[in-house]
Parts: C-alpha cells; sequence; structure tokens
C-alpha cells in the first residue's frame, strides 16, 4: 500500500462505518480507530483493496441518501465517491426529483460484498455485489407526506468500483428492479 | 417531359432514438418505482431514461433524423406515439416528441453538467426527458437529463415548418393530352393533368417537445399554350374521353387553337405547365402559411390546319 492510497481509507474511514480489520498508514501516524497493523504483504493489498472498494460503494449511498433529502443533485459528496456513470445515474435521478419536487428519507441498508478484484495481486478494479434494501427508503413531497403508496423493496445491485490516479471511486452500477434479491 | 420543383436539402433534425420506444414496448418488467432508488434503477432492457445518460449525451450516433418517425404532432393537430395512438400534446409543462416521450428546456448547473459527461460540443440544449409507461394500476413516468444535439434549445414551429416544407415531395406535374395526337385549329383542346400530379402532400419536422406538419395544396395550374396564350384553372382540368364529342369544350380548363404550328419553331408548340401549390402548416397549437412551392411539365404538341371535324 502507497501513502496515498493509505490516505484513502481515513478519507473514507471517517464518514463509514468499516468492519474487519484497519490498518496503520504507512507512515505510523497514530489515528485513534485504528486496529492493530499488519504487515504490507499481497494479501494485504487485496484485502485493503477490497476494504477501499466496500468502503466508497457505501460512501456513495451516504452521499447518495443524504443528498436525496433535499435532492440535491450538486452535493460535493457525490463526487468524492462516484464516477463516471454511477454519477450520471445519481445526478441525473436528483435533478429529475427536485423537478418533481421529490425528496427521499429514511434508511437504506446495505449488505454489499467484493465478489471479484482485478487484477488479483494489485487490484484496481472490484466488483461488489449488494442487496439494496430501500424498504424504508421512500420519496416524499415537499409537505412531508409520502409520494405514493407503493411499497420499498430490496433491490439485487451490482456495482464496479476503480482506482483511478490512487482514489477509489463507484464507476458504475446496476440496480435491479424490486424484490431481485 | 420536364419536371422540376424547388426542394431545400433537409435539414438534419436530432431527435432522440425511437429504439428507445422499441424498448418500452418490449420490456417485459414493469420497473415499479416503488422506493426512493426508483430513479437509478437500471435492469436489463430499462425505460428509465436515465439509464441512458451517457447515450444520450454521445448525441450524434446513428442516423437520428426524424425523416420517417410516425409520432409527433400531425397535421389533425393531434400528438401521436410512435404506434400512432393519440397522446396528449402537453403534460406537465413538458410537451410531446416525435418518440411519445415528453421534453421539456432545462438549465442544469455547470456541476450537474460535469456529472453528466460534461458540456457536449456546438449548438443544442439539455432537456428534461419524462417518458411514460403502463404499469399495473395505471401509469409510470420516468425522468431524465438529456442532450439534445443539433437543434436549437428552443425551436419555434414557425422554424419547423420551413423545415417540414423543404421535406415536402411533390409530385410531378403529368400533362395529359386532349385529345391524343396532333390538334386542329379551331377545336377545343381539354387541358389535364395527371391525377397523381395534383395530390395534397404533407411532411413534417420535429424535435423533442415540438412536431409541425406542412400541407400543400395544389391551388392553380398556368398553362402556356405555346400559341402566345397562357391559360389559368383552378383545377387539374378534366381528362377528355374517347366518344367526347370533338366540339366540346373542356367544362373546366380548356383553349382553342387559332393557328397552325407550323410556324412555330420545328413545327410544334411545346405546352408548359405550372402547378401552383400553397403551403400551410400546423403544430404545437399554432398554424399559418410559407411561401409556396410551385411544379412544373411540359408536352409538345402539333397544331393543325383543318376544315373538317375529325374524330
Amino acid at each position: 500500500m502507497n501513502r496515498h492510497t493509505g490516505a484513502t481509507v481515513l478519507v473514507t474511514g471517517l464518514s463509514l462505518v468499516l468492519t474487519g480489520c484497519g490498518s496503520t498508514p504507512p507512515n505510523g501516524a497514530p489515528h485513534a480507530s485504528e486496529a492493530p497493523s499488519l504487515i504490507a504483504t499481497p494479501t494485504l493489498t487485496v484485502s485493503a483493496a477490497e476494504r477501499e472498494g466496500l468502503a466508497v460503494y457505501r460512501g456513495m449511498w451516504g452521499a447518495f441518501v443524504e443528498a436525496a433529502k433535499t435532492s440535491d443533485p450538486d452535493a460535493p459528496d457525490l463526487r468524492r465517491y462516484a464516477s463516471d456513470n454511477a454519477l450520471k445515474l445519481i445526478v441525473s435521478s436528483l435533478y429529475t426529483n427536485r423537478d418533481q419536487g421529490k425528496v427521499s428519507k429514511g434508511p437504506l441498508v446495505l449488505d454489499p460484498k467484493v465478489t471479484e478484484l482485478r487484477p488479483p495481486n494489485e487490484p484496481s478494479e472490484a466488483t461488489i455485489l449488494d442487496c439494496v434494501d430501500s424498504t424504508n427508503w421512500l420519496e416524499y413531497k415537499a409537505s412531508g407526506e409520502l409520494w405514493d403508496d407503493k411499497p420499498g423493496s430490496k433491490h439485487r445491485t451490482t456495482a464496479t468500483v476503480k482506482r483511478v490516479d490512487g482514489v477509489w471511486k463507484v464507476s458504475s452500477f446496476v440496480l435491479e428492479g424490486p424484490a431481485t434479491c | 417531359m420536364l419536371t422540376t420543383y424547388r426542394r431545400q436539402t433537409p435539414q438534419r433534425l436530432v431527435l432522440v432514438a425511437v429504439l428507445g420506444l422499441t424498448t418500452i414496448v418490449a420490456a417485459p418488467r414493469p420497473a415499479i418505482a416503488a422506493d426512493a432508488t426508483g430513479g437509478v434503477q437500471c435492469p436489463p432492457g430499462s425505460t428509465n431514461p436515465s439509464c441512458d445518460v451517457s447515450a444520450e449525451t454521445k448525441g450524434n450516433s446513428g442516423d437520428t433524423s426524424t425523416g420517417n418517425n410516425k409520432g409527433g404532432r400531425g397535421g389533425d393537430g393531434k400528438c401521436r406515439n410512435p404506434s400512432g395512438a393519440e397522446i396528449p400534446c402537453e403534460r406537465n409543462g413538458a410537451r410531446a416528441g416525435a418518440d411519445g416521450c415528453y421534453y421539456a428546456p432545462i438549465d442544469p448547473s455547470p456541476s450537474t453538467i460535469a456529472a453528466l459527461g460534461g458540456q457536449p460540443a456546438g449548438e443544442g440544449g439539455w432537456y428534461m426527458r419524462t417518458c411514460y409507461s403502463p404499469v399495473a394500476g395505471g401509469e409510470q413516468g420516468l425522468g431524465g437529463l438529456v442532450w439534445i444535439a443539433g437543434a436549437p434549445p428552443v425551436v419555434s414551429p414557425a422554424v419547423l415548418a420551413r423545415q417540414a416544407r423543404a421535406r415536402l415531395d411533390l409530385p410531378a406535374a403529368v400533362i395529359k393530352t386532349n385529345p391524343p395526337g396532333d390538334q386542329l385549329v379551331n377545336l377545343p383542346v381539354w387541358l389535364a393533368l395527371e391525377p397523381t400530379s395534383w395530390k395534397s402532400q404533407s411532411a413534417t419536422a420535429s424535435v423533442p417537445g415540438v412536431s409541425v406538419t406542412a400541407t400543400a395544396r395544389p391551388v392553380q395550374a398556368s398553362w402556356s399554350m405555346g400559341d402566345g396564350t397562357t391559360v389559368s384553372c383552378a383545377g387539374p382540368g378534366t381528362v377528355w374521353s374517347a366518344g367526347t364529342d370533338p366540339v366540346k369544350a373542356s367544362p373546366d380548363c380548356g383553349h382553342i387553337y387559332r393557328r397552325s404550328s407550323a410556324a412555330a419553331a420545328g413545327g410544334i408548340y411545346t405546352v408548359k405547365v405550372t402547378v401552383i401549390w400553397e403551403v400551410t402548416w400546423a403544430g404545437a397549437g399554432q398554424s399559418g402559411s410559407v411561401p409556396g412551392l410551385t411544379t412544373t411539365g411540359q408536352a409538345r404538341t402539333r397544331v393543325q390546319e383543318s376544315q373538317t371535324v375529325v374524330s
């Protein structure tokens, strides 16, 4: 792991709840929430990539949920975690919702897993499979009423996370219809 | 026979690919926007326009001209989707496009534009595109931002009317000589055009949200008889039929040669006809007229002296 990716872990770690082992930045700077350090091996690189991939994936949804409270397509955090098609899709959705006078509220439950890392030794791309549970993340009118009486659901979701210039971002995701997981 | 008519090169109009519509019709899975993920659902074959954002912003993939689209607003003032079903011309302030979706011009922020892949080069505009599709118990409208390249952001129906006019494909003016063969002085000549030469024609030009149909209607045939006289008729004339009394004049469009064509160049008269077309347009709740068009045709006829009636 180089210094740059270590810094990314810190940045993303701030707004995310991460499970599993943390890593100490290579410069050894103390950090309250850090787990005991591990030796840098290829295995660590892979697990770090997995962790960072999941972190930005969760970060993207966190930013989306936050931005969706006001349907703000220009929320800066979205751009920290998402790029390319993932960002287009979210920004377009938020813009459209704002246009329609719609906001989204409620908890969103994620359960992502990395299903593939590429290339295996020093991954710069990860595929994440998730079952996005938006049973209670619902659309509301500006007046506070629910937008419609349709129930929330769970959606099978596949995402691609990429490291570009040392920064991991979700580059695309496919969120399928209701009750697909 | 020579036929000419003025025609402009049709301008290419850019429209959202009708392909998307095919998907709507074919999509087996009703993507119900049940929760807040509705705007980002992109299952295979999704009808969500947002799922096409990347494709839309390319703007120039494939032939997106509207030459043969069937949707939009027709000459009857009704808006139709590509399957020909009548749809409202306006929904929530957005106008029906020829693909059956609704378009409203929008002005996204630079940050939004950057997220969508940046401002495409060239002329065009950002639109909120909403496509409605039937779902269990009603209808679902899915919105998305699209860049429409080529056409100016706001197209006035009058501009489209000129484009529709340029697309009109008017038929040749084909002269029916009557009676067939050589003509005789002092006997009536029946002037007539082939029925196909005198038939109203329509053409449509569309951009998302605006569709205009131009209709050309033949209003006058102006005949130059070759002997220095000109005859104007308000119709295509009546075709002479065998058995008609040769001394009987055409009921609506005719001429009688008083001199033979012997002295004319080549011993024949060249008969030229110019059909004048009035062009009107209708669409987007407006209507009007644009400059007319003409078609021409010509035929050559020999006129002989004769003292006796030959049938």
